[in-house]
């Protein structure tokens, strides 16, 4: 989330689309609540405020009245919150957690969680956050992601980034198409999206048959194309045996990646830069197709109720399976309550709360143990981000600090290598810009003292 | 309590003030005065001290380190951060953008925006109301106004792509093609600062005396001539301090940049990379103070270094 979690930017967050799902998840909070009533931990003689700070005021109403569940099995407990934006929230936690003047539970990106790991300023889990995550609660994938240098950091709290496929289903049937086939691989995509795509008289693309990431600055344009390249068989940056990296990219998988959005801007003008983009063009069916997260599900109540529109996984090619990114919850090393502080962060993520959590704000939990059938059954369009397939991947950033700078620095290059007109039916430049890219990529690595080939 | 008896003779006790006095070489009274106009101005000082000279300083020791926002190790580099931005490409490119930039926004902001006082130095009518007009982008905020302009530059609904397609032009994509989304910004730039170009030459214009322009015209001259021998050289002063201003403003273009490249409906970013964007992401995003510190001083190099030029020049070629 971050450039990561994508914040919703709607005039008057949640309301409508609260209420929506707050009727969706009703049955299934009402179903999950009993544990609530056995307490797990005593707060004590002594009543205990935890502050707690958040970049996503969306989840701040949450986060409010899952302190007041707490307080009701907890006397003396009481729970204050901060939100700002991101950026801001960043930029206050930099300047606090170093300090020791942080609050005593937060939620951040692992890009700064790991930095702050980094210069031992968080403390890592104890051993009973540790059972949690090890049990089958949590896909291992997940747990090392908050795993660095042989520690795990925090709690995965929600989801940040595990796409699926949109699409609108009455263009599907408009163009011919059998909306209960959607493209299972990246050619039937292409395929879809070239009888999607709506030209008007002049010529001029006037609905893209696939919204693409093309444009704008930072690492979503990266994420975006990650997804194409982990189909095509490559990752960003991958691990050698000896525990270093190198860049994953600069090799047949990163070139048909490459290819793929060429082919779609400029050979079979699926996508056009001038078009409008992202979830706003999938709502206001600008766009037949779209990768993007669970919260466009929200967007879409909120923003194009008349949209007519399913979901499916991420097609494959040579590999299947969808990006996760969780968004974790962290208490600060200076807390003066470790112990409630790690217990209601526990609490946060409880089967019960991710209900509550996705039912108030839209956001999906990190838990593969939740039963979301009441959920589903009202909006089925959850089940590709609820529900994992047999046999499709789970892959995630991996922890190295310079990260964020590396796919930023590589996602600025590919979006002028996706305007580039002269990269079609150009092999040889395709290669020469992925060679560009990965050389960049692989010097940040050396910099940063990790960059290996063995 | 022993009375000095009569006669006897009682040396005047020699205060700090007096000694401090006579040090100086000046009267108690301009003593007091300098001392009363120093104390008013320390608190003013101090606080310039602590809000411009301080950081200014620190940043420049800082670009001596290695100097990560958040890690508890920040080892001493040398000149390490300097050595690195000469082979940095993101470096070199918004160099190269900042200073198109700089070049383009300067130029036509300062020519347009003598034209327009000229323009309005006459007596037209309205004049009044076509000051305030020009001068209105100048007082609105950069952030609205960017996202405004980025709508306005929207290539399906952007109403400068309407207009142009009334002249049969096909849609073009100002901030998503790299081929023109620089132009985008510099467009948005000059609307941006030409109104206060405008006002200060516009009053460059107005001092110049009449009797000026009443002997030159006695001599023969008018128009082009009139303007180039008499208003120009006469509008220098004011002229330098446009051009100098209008330098260091476009040399640290930042917000307009920065707005127009957030999002997926946004400006590519490399095209756009400026100086200052450029050492807001080392510095804030990937949290490289040192080396931001280190960018920051080459720009505030290459600005005094550009002022000093402008300044020599134009004042040599007045003299």
């Amino acid at each position: 989330m971050s450039r990561r979690l994508r914040s919703k930017t709607s005039p008057t967050p949640g309301t409508t689309r609260r209420t929506f799902l707050k009727q969706v998840g009703a049955a299934g909070l009402a179903a999950a609540a009993a544990p609530l009533v056995q307490p797990r931990i005593s707060v004590g003689a002594a009543p205990v405020t935890l502050n707690l700070w958040t970049g996503y005021p969306e989840l701040e109403p949450f986060y409010k009245k899952a302190g007041e569940e707490y307080a009701k099995t907890h006397a003396g407990f009481k729970l204050e919150t901060l939100s700002s934006q991101l950026r801001e929230m960043e930029q206050k936690l930099t300047a606090a957690i170093p300090t020791d003047t942080g609050p005593d539970v937060f939620d951040i990106g692992r890009n700064i969680a790991l930095i702050f790991a980094d210069g031992g300023l968080l403390p890592p889990n104890p051993p009973k956050v540790m059972s949690l995550l090890k049990s089958k609660a949590f896909n291992p994938v997940v747990v090392d992601y908050n795993t660095y240098k042989d520690k795990v950091y925090g709690i995965p709290f929600q989801e940040g980034s595990k796409p699926a496929l949109f699409y609108n289903t009455k263009m599907f049937k408009e163009a011919g198409l059998d909306p209960n086939k959607p493209p299972a691989t990246f050619d039937e995509l292409m395929a879809a999206a070239r009888k999607l795509a709506k030209k008007d008289a002049s010529g001029n693309l006037i609905r893209a048959g696939i919204s693409l990431r093309l444009s704008g600055q930072g690492s979503g344009v990266g994420e975006k194309f990650w997804y194409v390249l982990y189909a095509m068989g490559g990752d960003i940056i991958v691990k050698t045996k000896s525990g270093k990296w190198r860049n994953g990219y600069d090799n047949e998988a990163g070139r048909a990646a490459l290819k793929f959005y060429i082919d779609a801007v400029h050979k079979y003008q699926v996508d056009d830069t001038k078009l409008q983009h992202d979830a706003a063009a999938f709502v206001s069916e600008q766009a037949a197709m779209l990768m993007r997260e669970a919260w466009v599900i929200g967007e879409l109540k909120e923003k194009g109720p008349k949209v007519e529109y399913n979901t499916v996984a991420v097609p494959r090619a040579k590999r299947w399976g969808g990006m996760t990114q969780p968004w974790s919850l962290y208490v600060s090393k200076s807390t003066k309550s470790p112990d409630v502080a790690w217990d209601f962060a526990q609490f946060l993520v409880s089967p019960p709360m991710a209900i509550l959590h996705l039912t108030m704000t839209g956001w999906t939990s990190m838990r593969d143990d939740v039963d979301w059938s009441p959920i589903l059954k009202n909006t089925p369009q959850f089940k590709p981000f609820l529900v994992w397939d047999k046999g499709r991947g789970l892959y995630a950033e991996p922890a190295i600090p310079v990260w964020d700078e590396l796919e930023t620095k590589m996602a600025e290059r590919l979006v002028t290598a996706f305007a580039d007109k002269s990269l079609m039916d150009n092999p040889s430049g395709i290669a020469k810009a992925m060679k560009d890219m990965a050389t960049q990529s692989d010097d940040l690595l050396k910099k940063a003292g990790i960059y290996g080939t063995d | 309590m022993v009375e000095p008896s009569a006669g006897s003779l009682v040396a005047p006790a020699v205060t700090l003030t007096d000694r401090l006095c006579g040090l100086l070489r000046m009267n108690r009274l301009k003593f007091s005065k300098y001392c009363f106009c120093y104390l008013g101005l320390i608190p003013v000082f101090a606080i310039y001290w602590v809000l411009r000279l301080e950081p200014i300083a620190r940043t420049f020791i800082l670009s001596f380190y290695d100097w990560h926002l958040i890690r508890p190790l920040k080892p001493f580099v040398g000149l390490a951060n300097y050595y690195e931005m000469w082979s940095d490409d993101n470096f070199l490119l918004a160099l190269r953008n900042t200073t198109l930039f700089a070049v383009f926004v300067v130029g036509a902001s300062v020519v347009l925006g003598l034209a327009l006082a000229v323009l309005l130095a006459g007596n037209l009518r309205l004049t009044a109301a076509y000051q305030a007009i020009y001068f209105l982008p100048v007082i609105t905020p950069m952030v609205p106004m960017a996202i405004a302009w980025k709508w306005i530059f929207d290539a399906r609904y952007g109403i400068l792509n309407y207009s142009l397609s009334w002249f049969g032009v096909q849609p073009i994509g100002w901030l998503t093609s790299p081929d023109v989304a620089m132009w985008a910004i510099i467009i948005m730039s000059v609307w941006k600062v030409l109104g206060y170009n405008m006002v200060l030459l516009l009053v460059g214009l107005k001092n110049i005396p009449a009797v000026y322009y009443e002997a030159a015209s006695m001599d023969g001259a008018a128009g082009w001539k009139m303007f180039r021998r008499i208003t120009l050289p006469l509008l220098k002063p004011i002229l330098l301090f446009v051009v100098v201003i209008s330098t260091i403003n476009a040399y640290n273009v930042f917000t307009q940049v920065y707005v127009m490249t957030q999002g997926s409906q946004a400006a590519p970013g490399a095209p756009l990379r400026v100086l200052v964007f450029d050492i807001y992401q080392n510095g804030f995003q990937f949290f490289k103070m040192g080396y931001a510190s280190a960018e920051a001083v080459v720009l505030t190099l290459i600005v005094l270094a550009l002022t000093l030029i402008q300044m020599r020049v134009i004042r040599a070629d007045g003299e």
